[in-house]
């Protein structure tokens, strides 16, 4: 029963009963419920005049970092009010310390606040509401809002530090890079001889083989580095979402993909981001460390999602991504994505694929007693063959078994840069 | 929050008296196993932290001043139980409030606020009480208060209604 309702009885049980009585002094006990129904209906309806200010420190945070969170707020209006506030934090962060509800008085001018740390995983936290409870003065005119307020809160995934990621594109940028552009000029690796040419430093000229010819002299050349276009595509398809226990493969693809936005970015590439899943959301490529913060920030929001159209990799969007760039796509692999990524690597693209282990990732709560074993080593043959079959035309792919670090498992492959072969046209 | 408890004690334990003394007016007999049974409803669901206690401590304790004042006792002695029993209900409303916050700030100053309202309704009513007894009151107000108390009830319902579909 409310307690507007108990009121409203309690008044009409005096009236009716100093009605059917014919007794007028029973009318008399029903006052102080009038009145205190009555006052707080007037009550009810004025709306407690505050400004709320959220302060969130820091804004970005890692996984299981705390974050401090504040919120202030003051009574504008000219009547006290008593409020309860509730902040209504997301569920998934884990409140550390503090409170995130608070019950006040306050006066004209006044503030309170609210200070609490929470921690949580991996994503993106939007604070857009604030729930106030207008207790009011008394029990009736009590009524609760939600106030609109800002302040968002990132937690970006772990970022594996990768020391060196080596690539090679046939078609390179014009900004000076890392990568090998098959082109003479400035660089650090020996590429061919030219006739010396007046200006050319004295340490360039290839003394070996001058003094095979007394009448001129010859200049080494070296390779140009420079900086390329690389898309990171992360496979956000639900059926690629293999999970074991608590942890799903998912995760472990965005930590991937976040080492590599990290040291590709810090090599000065211009690195794009592509979650190819329930949605196709979009980095466009940039460099520098704001690129960087842009790519964190969506690794940060990346969900798996099962929409039909992106079931598979046939509507991958080829026509964003620069002839002759690099893919580097992390994906657990289907049998169905070995023709769409051999079609890809036909137009020019140069690819790499990062391919954590989905059947080692589900072994191990796997029961290989029941025909356990027989099932997990067709499972891997068939992988095998398919990875195989991507090598031999001259995809890049590295099958990374999750339960070891991503930097320890990846950093030796990736340090060398392989030789792209010409790309292999599809035989129909 | 202490001194919460201690205001809804000492409203209870006057509203319990005044209407014991209304009954032993009647008849002493009669008072005394009534007023042990509520009693021991009241402690009992205290103890046991009984959401509804505090309503059924102001629904039965209005009852039985109703019954006692169609035996004849003095109205305005009859409302100091109603008035103790209500402010013990708010109180204890409240205190239900104070429970679902972690964090209070000016907790004292919350009950006092609360305190000082009930005692300008309680004060307010008695006023009207005893305006009421001198200018005798007659069935026909009572019409009066149920008519205009209805149209209120109604027009709250209707208007909340048409605000809540507006939103």
């Amino acid at each position: 029963m409310s307690r507007k309702l108990l009121i409203l009885v309690i008044i009409y049980g005096f009236v009716f009963g100093g009605l059917f009585g014919l007794n007028g002094e029973i009318l008399i006990l029903a006052f102080p419920f009038v009145i205190y129904l009555a006052v707080g209906l007037f009550e009810s309806h004025r709306e407690p005049e505050l400004q709320i200010e959220r302060v969130i420190e820091p804004e970005r945070a890692l996984p299981g970092i705390a974050v401090n969170i504040r919120v202030s707020i003051k009574n504008s209006g000219l009547r006290p009010f008593i409020v309860g506030i509730q902040d209504r934090a997301h569920e998934k962060l884990e409140l550390i310390s503090g409170n995130s509800r608070l019950l006040a008085c306050l006066a004209p001018g006044q503030t309170s606040e609210l200070n609490y740390d929470v921690k949580g995983s991996r994503g993106i936290y939007l604070f857009e509401h604030l729930k106030v409870t207008n207790l009011g003065n008394d029990g009736i005119s009590e009524f609760e809002r939600s106030i609109p307020t800002q302040g968002q809160m990132f937690v970006i995934p772990h970022i594996p530090q990768l020391k060196r990621v080596s690539i090679r594109t046939w078609q390179t940028k014009v900004y000076s890079g890392n990568i090998a552009s098959r082109v003479s000029g400035f660089g650090t690796d020996f590429y061919g001889v030219r006739d010396y040419q007046p200006g050319d430093p004295l340490r360039y000229i290839n003394w070996r083989i001058s003094a095979r010819y007394p009448d001129s002299f010859f200049s080494n050349e070296f390779e140009r580095e420079r900086v390329t276009d690389t898309w990171l595509i992360l496979d956000g398809r639900q059926r690629s979402n293999v999970r074991s226990g608590d942890s799903e493969l998912f995760e472990h693809i965005v930590l991937s993909g976040a080492g590599l936005a990290q040291a590709l970015i810090k090599e000065g590439n211009r690195v794009g981001l592509l979650v190819y899943g329930g949605y196709l959301r979009w980095t466009f490529p940039g460099y520098g460390k704001i690129q960087r913060e842009k790519m964190l920030r969506a690794l940060a929001q990346a969900k798996p999602g099962d929409l039909f159209v992106f079931s598979d990799f046939e509507n991958l969007p080829t026509r964003a991504f620069p002839i002759s760039s690099q893919l580097i796509l992390i994906s657990p692999l289907h049998s169905d994505d070995i023709p769409v990524l051999l079609k890809l690597r036909a137009r020019g693209y140069a690819i790499l694929i990062i391919s954590p282990d989905p059947v080692l990732f589900e072994k191990s709560p796997l029961s290989l007693e029941d025909g356990g074993i027989s099932g997990l080593r067709i499972a891997n043959v068939e992988r095998q063959l398919n990875l195989k079959l991507l090598q031999n035309a001259g995809i890049r792919v590295i099958n990374w078994d999750v339960s070891i670090p991503f930097e320890r498992a990846v950093q030796t492959q990736l340090r060398t840069a392989l030789r792209i072969p010409q790309p292999v046209r599809q035989i129909r | 929050m202490k001194n919460l408890t201690t205001a809804i004690w000492i409203s209870v334990s006057i509203a319990g008296l005044s209407l014991a003394s209304g009954f032993a007016s009647l008849e002493a007999w009669f008072a005394i196993p009534i007023i042990l049974i509520w009693m021991m409803i009241i402690i009992t669901g205290w103890k046991f932290n009984w959401k509804w206690v505090p309503g059924f401590l102001l629904l039965s304790g209005c009852i039985s001043v109703g019954y006692v004042c169609f035996e004849g006792v003095n109205i305005l002695w009859m409302m100091v139980p109603v008035s103790a029993l209500l402010v013990a209900w708010d109180l204890q409303c409240l205190k239900l409030k104070f429970d679902q916050f972690p964090q209070i700030e000016n907790g004292e100053t919350i009950t006092i606020v609360h305190l000082r309202r009930l005692g300008y309704f309680i004060g307010t009513s008695y006023l009207l009480a005893i305006l009421s007894e001198l200018i005798d009151i007659k069935i026909a107000f009572g019409f009066t208060l149920l008519l205009v108390l209805t149209a209120f009830v109604g027009l709250y319902l209707i208007f909340g209604r048409l605000r809540t579909a507006g939103r």
